[in-house]
């Protein structure tokens, strides 16, 4: 798979809060954030489900020139496919991966573990990690829903993973 | 609240310059479980977003 632009945080972070999107973030950046050092490249964010807030993520979505991320297709070829990114779009998946210019960005509904089948925004924002860097805060799952999530997942990066994260947890 | 051990996004970013790529089974997954793995799921997909626009709209 053409890997496209590569990851620029600060610019996709920028990028969501000019649209006010309501966001936790998960997956790798949030695991670096947590202290892991195995993680993967993207941007993972579960959003707040409502018809406004999707309207939000679709605006977004087209200031970063989104398009699709599909197995098998390179990035310009994904630029060519006939996507209207909105509401409806966004409603219709649990998980749409993207390219953006500012680098790949995936956008869940929630998180899936064995304790809790479906862990939506709202679930996660209960437990959820404020993280601060110089001039920013990050909203990010907690360390225990990603690893569950990790768990439920069980992919061969997973499992890689899984030991460091749950040594991490274990020393909060 | 946490301290980021990165003082800015730049640097957190930075700092996963090393990590590896998206994985091919990181894909878009639908409501009913359907994984969007080819163009032609990817094709299929659009097009029943694209009715249901059209019905919402009529």
């Amino acid at each position: 798979m053409d890997s496209g632009p590569k990851l620029s945080l600060a610019k996709l972070v920028e990028v969501l809060e000019i649209y006010g999107v309501q966001y936790l973030v998960v997956g790798g950046v949030a695991a670096r954030a947590h202290g892991a050092s195995r993680v993967t490249e993207d941007f993972d964010c579960v959003v707040q489900r409502s018809d406004q807030n999707l309207d939000r993520v679709a605006s977004a979505l087209r200031a970063m020139n989104a398009r699709l991320r599909v197995e098998g297709m390179t990035d310009e070829e994904a630029k060519q496919l006939p996507v209207v990114i909105d509401t409806h779009m966004l409603k219709s998946a649990r998980l749409t991966t993207w390219q953006t210019d500012f680098g790949p960005l995936d956008v869940l509904a929630g998180l899936e573990s064995q304790k809790v089948p479906f862990k939506d925004f709202e679930f996660l924002e209960t437990n959820a990690s404020t993280i601060q860097g110089d001039g920013f805060l990050l909203r990010t799952a907690a360390l225990t829903d990603i690893i569950e999530a990790k768990e439920f997942a069980n992919r061969p990066k997973d499992q890689e993973a899984l030991p460091e994260l749950r040594r991490l947890r274990d020393a909060t | 609240m946490a301290r980021l051990q990165y003082t800015t996004l730049e640097a957190l970013a930075a700092s996963m310059s090393v990590a590896g790529s998206p994985t091919p089974d990181d894909v878009s997954t639908l409501n009913d479980g359907t994984k969007i793995d080819s163009r032609e799921a990817a094709l299929k997909w659009l097009r029943e977003v694209a009715t249901l626009r059209s019905n919402e709209q009529n």
